[in-house]
């Protein structure tokens, strides 16, 4: 009897959640594709003060329309501004839009899912009925909505991402609380009279994180869709700022004369989405319990 | 079916009143003074007297004229009474009524999402079956690399460098404007292409549950022809959450309307309101965006009840 516990323990020692995962990504030959991909992305966008050839907002209207060369790689814009450059810091701006987006709609989604999975009745019934009315709003419209009663500007912009992105948080960490409340650890921490705010933060979020963690990568990639879109329409960063949507909307009116200005900040935006969808997608299938072996 | 199609709108109705009192509320949650708004930067943009000044009076009957000296519920019940009649309000620009503008512009908005829609599932489904049946091949893997490329893309980018492309470089179809079907291929693929990666990802991973169930084999083994098992028996199960993801795309496309219709200089619904926005002419946004968001609503409704049509072993309602 002694032997048989103490294996047990020895076994759960052993078991380590986030080695386990790590090794999982590692099998999977597109999330590594992906995590490489963005880490050299971000590796440059933080860099990107000491790797810009040129400081992004400065006008050299002698330049302005260069094609890419030795000198500009991918050449230059209508002010004679070095698209490499602005691509770099605009890179930065892409990130910090999906992030901090990401960052409100978590804080905020996670604490109305938890709260209404959790506690249900009316709680649940108040908060269930609201996301509901904003999820009723195709998601590129309640974003719109919401910047123009902020008024556009970037830091609007990302809060509004934010904001519209809580419903979609708060529905997926509500069912998976339901599902998770039901689990004797839990009716055993409310046996024990764990308060409810424990149970919850203790013992019932650890739980839905999974979940949370696929949601939230996914979502980063569409906030920084999102951005990019309210940008090219004006509601997002103003000009100079080195943005990948403004880059465009600045591009579409010189595109008889340059190809590159429209065709590259475009290249950059998809590079940065598509592997963090490639690092989402394959953290969702490491930590599907139906897909481990 | 009939009771739950009719639950189904029931339901509706307490959303859809939450979703006018939220667009109500965007008028007035706005840092600018409508009131302001249209005695100064009316139509012309000039102040209304010479000296640039607005008397008390006039403020206070455009107060009036706008209805905005009554209470906030009252307000709001006469803004639900009028949109429920049809009537979304006025533009502060040009004095037409909203309604009118979406009649004159809905047909470009609704062949536009219908091609991009017809667009996205052709390709989505072709190429979800081929990955599927193909599972674990470089066949596979290729088009599953392209829909990541796909989802990833911005469409509106997408938009610009088939302008790129096509018009200005090769010259087949027109940069910007609406009519006939040549100015309608590059928004259609603008929009359906993007699309058409998420309806594969999700084909693919459909038929491909339902490749492994029981009565696959039991095809298979009847002796069918791989075609008619894949087509009959799969794809016919498998197309079953796809339809989902459509209504869901639907909204998207609404979305996207606003971007694409605006690439292309394409007038609809999303070049209506992105203009209305510019020029702040906010009673025409909020008509704008309560029209998008019930139709989308309604959009749901249908899809919701096709499901359950499509799918037996979907009944909401218990009988039937």
């Amino acid at each position: 009897m002694m032997a048989v516990e103490s294996k047990l323990v020895q076994v759960r020692e052993d078991f380590s959640p986030r080695r386990d995962l790590l090794r999982r990504l590692r099998k999977s030959p597109a999330a590594m594709v992906g995590g490489i991909i963005l880490a050299a992305i971000i590796l440059a966008t933080v860099l990107a003060p000491f790797v810009a050839p040129y400081s992004p907002t400065k006008i050299e209207a002698a330049r302005a329309f260069s094609s890419p060369s030795f000198t500009h790689p991918l050449g230059t814009d209508h002010f004679g501004r070095d698209m490499l450059s602005r691509i770099l810091f605009g890179g930065r701006l892409s990130l910090s839009v999906g992030l901090i987006a990401v960052a409100i709609a978590g804080t905020f989604g996670i604490t109305l899912g938890v709260m209404a999975g959790y506690m249900g009745g009316w709680v649940d019934t108040v908060i269930s009925r609201l996301i509901d009315v904003l999820l009723a709003f195709p998601s590129l419209l309640l974003t719109l909505g919401i910047v123009i009663i902020l008024g556009a500007g970037l830091e609007n912009l990302m809060i509004a991402v934010g904001i519209s992105s809580i419903p979609g948080f708060a529905r997926i960490v509500r069912g998976s609380v339901i599902s998770t409340k039901e689990n004797t650890y839990v009716q055993a921490s409310i046996a024990l009279g764990c308060s409810p705010s424990t149970v919850m933060i203790r013992h019932i979020l650890p739980n839905v994180m999974a979940p949370i963690i696929v949601y939230a990568t996914l979502r980063v990639a569409s906030a920084i869709l999102a951005g990019a879109s309210l940008s090219y329409l004006g509601m997002g960063a103003q000009p100079p700022t080195p943005e990948g949507g403004l880059m465009l909307s600045d591009g579409r009116e010189h595109m008889r004369r340059a190809w590159w200005i429209t065709t590259f900040p475009g290249v950059a935006i998809m590079l940065t989405v598509m592997s963090i969808n490639l690092l989402g997608d394959g953290l969702r299938d490491a930590l599907d319990p139906r897909l481990r072996s | 079916m009939s009771r739950y199609i009719l639950k189904r709108f029931l339901f509706a109705v307490p959303v859809l009143l939450g979703v006018s009192l939220l667009v109500f509320m965007m008028l007035h949650a706005l840092p600018v003074d409508p009131v302001k708004l249209m005695l100064t930067d009316h139509a012309s943009g000039t102040a209304p007297t010479a000296a640039g000044t607005m008397t008390d009076e006039m403020y206070e009957n455009m107060k009036r004229q706008l209805g905005l000296d009554k209470p906030l519920h009252i307000q709001f019940g006469s803004f639900l009474f009028r949109a429920v009649q049809g009537d979304l309000g006025r533009s502060y620009r040009s004095d037409k009524a909203v309604a009118s503008m979406i009649a004159d512009n809905i047909s470009f908005t609704a062949e536009l999402a219908f091609a991009s829609m017809s667009l996205s599932i052709l390709i989505g489904v072709v190429l979800g079956v081929f990955a599927a049946i193909n599972g674990g091949t470089w066949l596979d893997a290729g088009i599953m690399a392209v829909s990541v490329l796909g989802v990833s893309m911005p469409s509106f980018w997408f938009g610009l460098v088939l302008i790129l492309v096509f018009s200005l470089g090769l010259g087949w179809f027109p940069p910007m404007g609406a009519g006939g079907l040549r100015a309608l291929v590059l928004p259609a693929i603008a929009m359906g292409v993007p699309a058409s990666a998420t309806v594969a990802r999700l084909t693919r991973s459909s038929l491909v549950e339902v490749m492994r169930q029981d009565y696959m084999v039991t095809a298979r083994a009847k002796g069918l022809r791989e075609m008619v098992v894949v087509a009959k028996h799969g794809l016919k199960n498998a197309l079953i959450p796809v339809v989902t993801i459509v209504g869901l795309q639907f909204g998207a496309l609404l979305g996207g309307s606003l971007v694409i219709e605006t690439v292309f200089g394409r007038p609809g619904l999303g070049y209506i309101s992105v203009n209305a926005i510019w020029n702040k002419d906010f009673p025409t946004v909020q008509g704008m965006v309560l029209f998008m968001a019930t139709l989308y609503v309604v959009i749901n409704i249908l899809v919701d009840i096709s499901y359950a049509w499509l799918d037996p072993r979907v009944r909401y309602d218990g009988g039937s």
